[in-house]
């Protein structure tokens, strides 16, 4: 692992609602030239109800499912697990925290982080 | 029953690949919150269903992240509902360099048994944030009906 990548910090998180359920979501990562890209599945929250914190290099995700979305009346069967969304990753130097961008649809949140000018691949004419 | 021979450890490498396998499954199915009956799902991807009963109705929540409206279709043929689809990967650009993909792709089909008194001509579906909501109304003589008994 390079300085500035962006990393997936261990599946579980020290986070929890107050049931003390969490729910570790599914993540994509990827990399474009100028950007990482981080796409997680979301089913059942609403926008609002996310929130991104960044803090000391650790990008945090945490979304609770909205109360209406769950199955109403008495459950036959349930494979849903229960419990806020939570799942954090490691952002490194190499990324410019003012620039980052996050966008929300159809259950996928996808956060894109811009790398800084150093991380950027940079062709060197030759003389 | 006889006793079996126990060999402490496997002693072919294929033994080894496949409980590396294994355990690598069992991570991905915790990680990624697959049901149990992973083993035996014949699509590459088989999304998580929750099954309500109220008064009026039997209500389905289907969690498909990502999937757009036009790419569900849901059949009811004598008294099963199917749910299928296919979930589309979203790739921005041919430099896309992928570090993880835990998330599922592909066609999905899950099929269900409704009971028979149910009104199967007016069942209704919504999708929003991510999660497909189908409710299916009971027909009336499958409400449970309130009756009053008058003690004497």
């Amino acid at each position: 692992m390079t300085k500035g990548e962006v990393t997936v910090k261990t599946g579980h998180s020290a986070e929890s609602d107050v049931n003390g359920l969490c729910r570790v979501p599914a993540a994509d990562v990827y990399e474009t030239p100028d950007a990482y890209v981080l796409m997680l599945d979301l089913p059942g929250v609403e926008k609002d109800a996310i929130t991104l914190m960044l803090d000391k290099g650790e990008l945090r995700v945490q979304a609770k499912p909205s109360e209406q979305k769950q199955t109403p009346g008495r459950l036959l069967f349930s494979e849903m697990r229960p419990g806020t969304f939570t799942r954090s990753f490691t952002i490194g130097d190499g990324i410019d925290t003012n620039s980052i961008d996050a966008h929300f649809d159809k259950g996928v949140l996808t956060v894109k982080l811009y790398k800084n000018a150093q991380m950027k691949p940079r062709e060197i004419s030759i003389n | 029953m006889t006793l079996m021979r126990w060999t402490p450890a496997p002693t072919l490498p294929s033994d080894v690949l496949g409980m590396q396998r294994e355990i690598n499954r069992m991570f991905d199915s915790f990680f990624r919150g697959a049901t149990e009956d992973e083993g035996l799902q014949t699509t590459p991807w088989n999304p998580v269903v929750d099954v309500a009963e109220n008064e009026h109705s039997y209500v389905l929540n289907v969690e498909l992240p990502g999937v757009s409206r036009n790419d569900v279709k849901i059949v009811v043929q004598e008294n099963q509902l199917t749910i299928r689809g296919e979930k589309k990967q979203e790739k921005e650009s041919k430099n896309a360099n992928y570090h993880r993909v835990e998330r599922s792709f592909g066609s999905f089909q899950r099929t269900f048994s409704l009971p028979t008194s149910v009104k199967s001509d007016k069942i209704d579906a919504a999708f929003t944030d991510g999660v497909l909501t189908v409710t299916v109304p009971k027909a009336e003589e499958a409400r449970a009906k309130e009756i009053e008994v008058k003690v004497k």
